[in-house]
């Protein structure tokens, strides 16, 4: 008994009770009539699709710098990325990964900046990266509209001038990765071998990274600064190194997101995204300072698990569409819990 | 932190509160009251069962010393008003004659129907519910923003819905 | 020499207004608007929004930050208003009506919030903005699912086609602008609400004088220290729940005069700007995270709401886009609420920088 209890008390009860929540979902689904196949299919792809986004969020919460809210400035970068790529026409694999290739000189100069940014305002860096996020957005969508981009598929009709707001990817490189070396079982199961593969290693690598030297001496940064700089570890340098790898994430994580979603989809669309993937590496376990790829997987299993279950379900047993209002709830009572903790001092 | 008081402050403390809830709820009922709004039909038509007929000749109705309309044989007229004691004046537009009329209108409802006969008769009580056929509900109009943060086609900041 | 510096203190020290100021007075000739309209709509926009941005104050004098839970407030007010419109309460009765039924429900909701920002010290901000969505979900919920099917609604104007939950804009005809013209004044060309402004007038008053009071006096002690608060034996956790529930009270009232000014409410949106409206208000007019005052406040409703009604011609007549003024609005607030947190957290690095090195009289410092 108390072994289960210490077990559970470990675990978090939140993430018990989600669990619990998302298993009874599962449960209940055939009786309402939806499909489990089809679900669990769904879930891989969500999961899959937003995987990168809870990864970005570790670097940056190892060295310190607390939950990146201001992953949007990653996903502009992204997003600059896969428009190149539209305009330039490149289809297929070339199209996925030159929209990568794109993304990633720009990640890394906007992650260099937001970095140094962060550093002059140690302790009150999440309120200023959800607004410099915010500003960064709205920056962008002046430059949406400005910016000479001229393929016909991604300016609107009449002035030719300006993007849409969505921008579809078909033809270009959609469902590449999600296609590749796919598994299908009867009609409604389709297993993203390709993006699945694809997050794994990127897993991999953040996760061999942080056992390098510079991924050591950036989470002792995180843990304890007195020590790390009584080593000679510049503390600036490993948060800004931190901050620009969460910004590069974000900027992969968003061309894979479109490449499964299908769609480019500019202007305010990436306000919201932060907080998804601040909530889901939450429900995995992880603190502010503190977070594990283990976090990352279960946190954007159950998290994603949860976005996909509970619409179907609730709303065909309910017969009308609560989904939104409970995944509000849901997930900010998540970060909300996760801010009330107790935490270690780590300044 | 508890402070261990004495029981005279106690009692004073929930006697305090006792008479904060009374005010409290007294306000919300007096300005519930005060400001119950309604909507007065005023009909010049004449009476179902035949007993009183119509005001033959035009008339010009104000209530509460507001601009007057004209009311017609069979015309009916709608005003809002705020509160439960009303004065309706009627001058008959030819005759020069005035009447004015104080009427209390039921809390509960909403709309009522002022006849004019009955008031210039003298038949008490001269208001009555309306029961509407059918409420045809407004129109619903885009919100006219002006201040919003957000412009008409602009995302607005809330939660987009998942894919 | 030192004339230099002072001259650089107080443009550091007042950069954010200094800024606004300069982006306003270029963005007035090409918006193209004349200044009556201007002047007209400054005075409008005070009446409306100055309410609101008070409210912030308290929390910052205890320590809290600014206070992001204060949609809390707007959406009991909210609440109170639907029953309002529901009874069909008219006139400026109708909007006490509201703000006493708003009353009982924001004092809960501010000891929730304050209760929830006890356990997040030093994240109040961060906390209080999720706290907020959170508690929308909530309202959300109250307000689409069950006003109207638990909850009886007996007006149907004002419930959704099918049957249940209230319609996404509710005409506040009954109580439109009933405070504003309650005593309307002409001044020249220009309509100023009066009783609005004596309903502001009466609010800063009260701040004044419970600044004075012993409580007061506690909150400022725990926004300055809270272990010397603490030590001094002020009861540290509940004057700040004191705070934000006062705070949370008045953002019920101001979102009811905003509303009433207004004229009709987005039911489920109308609370969604409200508390960044209202901080990057008071940041503009000079506060910080840890200091304001009530000139703060007037100073940054204008400058803040003025920008907001200059720049989108004047970004329409410039780049010939309507939407590109709208983004630069948008991006100009985010942006200013950005630069003062970075300014007022870089400053108080500074100062605890400085403070570390005169402890140790002058020696270099450990690495960076």
């Amino acid at each position: 008994m108390d072994k289960i209890k210490q077990f559970v008390t470990d675990f978090g009860w939140p993430r018990v009770i989600i669990f619990f929540f998302l298993l009874a979902l599962f449960i209940a689904a055939p009786f309402v009539g939806v499909r489990i196949d089809a679900s669990i299919s769904d879930m891989l792809n969500r999961f899959g699709q937003n995987m990168l986004f809870v990864l970005a969020m570790v670097p940056m919460i190892q060295s310190g710098c607390g939950l990146n809210f201001g992953l949007s400035i990653g996903i502009i970068a992204g997003l600059i990325g896969s428009t190149m790529s539209v305009q330039f026409g490149l289809t297929g694999f070339l199209g996925f990964f030159g929209a990568v290739g794109f993304a990633i000189p720009f990640a890394i100069i906007f992650g260099w900046l937001y970095g140094m940014l962060l550093n002059k305002v140690k302790g009150e860096e999440m309120t200023i990266a959800m607004y410099v996020g915010f500003a960064g957005v709205m920056f962008m969508c002046i430059m949406w509209l400005v910016l000479p981009y001229t393929a016909p598929t991604m300016v609107w009709g009449y002035a030719g001038k300006g993007l849409r707001t969505t921008i579809t990817v078909e033809g270009f490189f959609r469902q590449v990765l999600n296609e590749f070396l796919a598994i299908r079982i009867g009609d409604s199961f389709v297993f993203p071998t390709g993006m699945l593969l694809f997050v794994a290693f990127c897993t991999f690598l953040v996760w061999l990274f942080m056992r390098t030297k510079t991924g050591t001496a950036l989470t002792a940064v995180g843990s304890n600064p007195d020590y790390a700089r009584a080593s000679g570890i510049s503390s600036d340098r490993m948060r800004t190194v931190s901050v620009i790898i969460s910004t590069v994430l974000g900027a992969v994580g968003i061309v894979v997101y479109q490449q499964s979603y299908g769609f480019i989809q500019l202007y305010t669309a990436p306000l919201q995204m932060p907080f998804a993937a601040v909530a889901a590496i939450l429900i995995g376990g992880a603190s502010v300072n503190k977070a594990s790829m283990v976090n990352v997987l279960i946190g954007a299993f159950l998290f994603q698990g949860l976005l996909t279950m509970t619409p179907s379900v609730i709303n065909s047993a309910l017969k009308t569409d609560i989904s939104e209002v409970i995944r509000i709830i849901v997930s900010n009572g998540i970060i909300i819990y996760a801010l009330t903790r107790k935490m270690k001092v780590a300044k | 932190m508890k402070q261990i008081v004495d029981k005279k402050t106690m009692v004073r403390r929930l006697l305090i509160r006792l008479a904060l809830v009374v005010v409290y709820a007294g306000l919300v009922m007096l300005t519930f009251v005060l400001g119950k709004g309604h909507s007065l039909i005023i009909d010049n038509k004449d009476l179902d069962d035949g007993t009183l007929t119509a005001a033959m000749d035009g008339n010009l109705v104000s209530i509460d010393g507001r601009e007057a309309s004209e009311v017609y044989p069979g015309d009916r007229i709608m005003e809002a008003v705020k509160g439960q004691t009303h004065t309706v004046a009627i001058e008959d537009m030819s005759g020069g004659n005035r009447i004015e009329r104080r009427i209390t209108l039921p809390l509960g409802e909403d709309t009522l129907l002022v006849s004019i006969p009955k008031l210039i008769a003298g038949v008490t009580p001269a208001v009555e519910v309306f029961v509407p056929l059918n409420v045809a509900p407004p129109s619903e109009s885009e919100s006219e923003s002006k201040n919003e943060f957000t412009s008409p086609d602009a995302v607005p900041l809330e939660p987009l819905p998942t894919p | 020499m030192s004339g230099n510096k002072t001259l650089g203190r107080f443009f550091s020290e007042n950069a954010v207004v200094i800024i606004f100021v300069l982006i306003t007075l270029a963005a007035i000739p090409p918006s193209g608007l004349s200044i009556p309209y201007i002047v007209q709509e400054m005075i409008t926009r005070l009446g409306r929004n100055t309410f609101l941005v008070l409210a912030l104050i308290l929390p910052i004098y205890a320590g809290m930050g600014l206070n992001f839970g204060m949609t809390l407030g707007a959406m009991s007010g909210q609440i109170g208003l639907i029953l309002a419109i529901n009874w069909n309460i008219t006139g400026v009765e109708g909007l006490a009506f509201a703000a006493l039924i708003g009353t009982p429900i924001s004092v809960m909701m501010g000891y929730i919030a304050g209760a929830v920002l006890n356990r997040a010290k030093g994240r109040e901000m961060v906390t209080g903005y999720i706290l907020a969505f959170f508690i929308n979900g909530v309202y959300q919920f109250v307000v689409l699912y069950m006003m109207g099917a638990i909850f009886p609604i007996r007006n149907p104007a004002i419930v959704l086609s099918r049957g249940y939950g209230i319609r996404n804009t509710l005409n506040l005809q009954g109580v439109r602008q009933s405070l504003d013209t309650l005593f309307m004044l002409k001044v020249g060309p220009y309509l100023i609400p009066v009783a609005t402004f004596i309903v502001i007038a009466g609010l800063c008053v009260f701040v004044v004088w419970f600044k004075k009071t012993k409580l007061g006096q506690d909150m400022r002690a725990v926004g300055h220290d809270m272990a010397v608060a603490q030590a001094a034996g002020i009861p540290v956790d509940r004057t700040r729940i004191i705070a934000i529930i006062i705070s949370t009270v008045l953002a019920n009232f101001g979102q009811i005069i905003f509303l009433q000014n207004m004229g009709n409410m987005a039911t489920y949106n109308a609370h969604d700007q409200t508390s960044f409206f209202a901080v990057a208000a008071i940041l503009v007019g000079g506060a910080s995270v840890k200091k304001a005052a009530i000139s703060n406040v007037f100073i940054g409703v204008i400058l803040l709401h003025v920008l907001f009604v200059v720049t989108p011609r004047a970004g329409q007549n410039l780049f010939g886009s309507a939407m590109i003024g709208e983004y630069f609005r948008q991006f100009i607030g985010y942006g200013v609420i950005a630069l003062t947190l970075v300014l007022y957290a870089w400053k108080a690095r500074q100062n605890t920088a400085r403070a570390r090195e005169s402890l140790r009289g002058g020696t270099a410092g450990g690495a960076k």
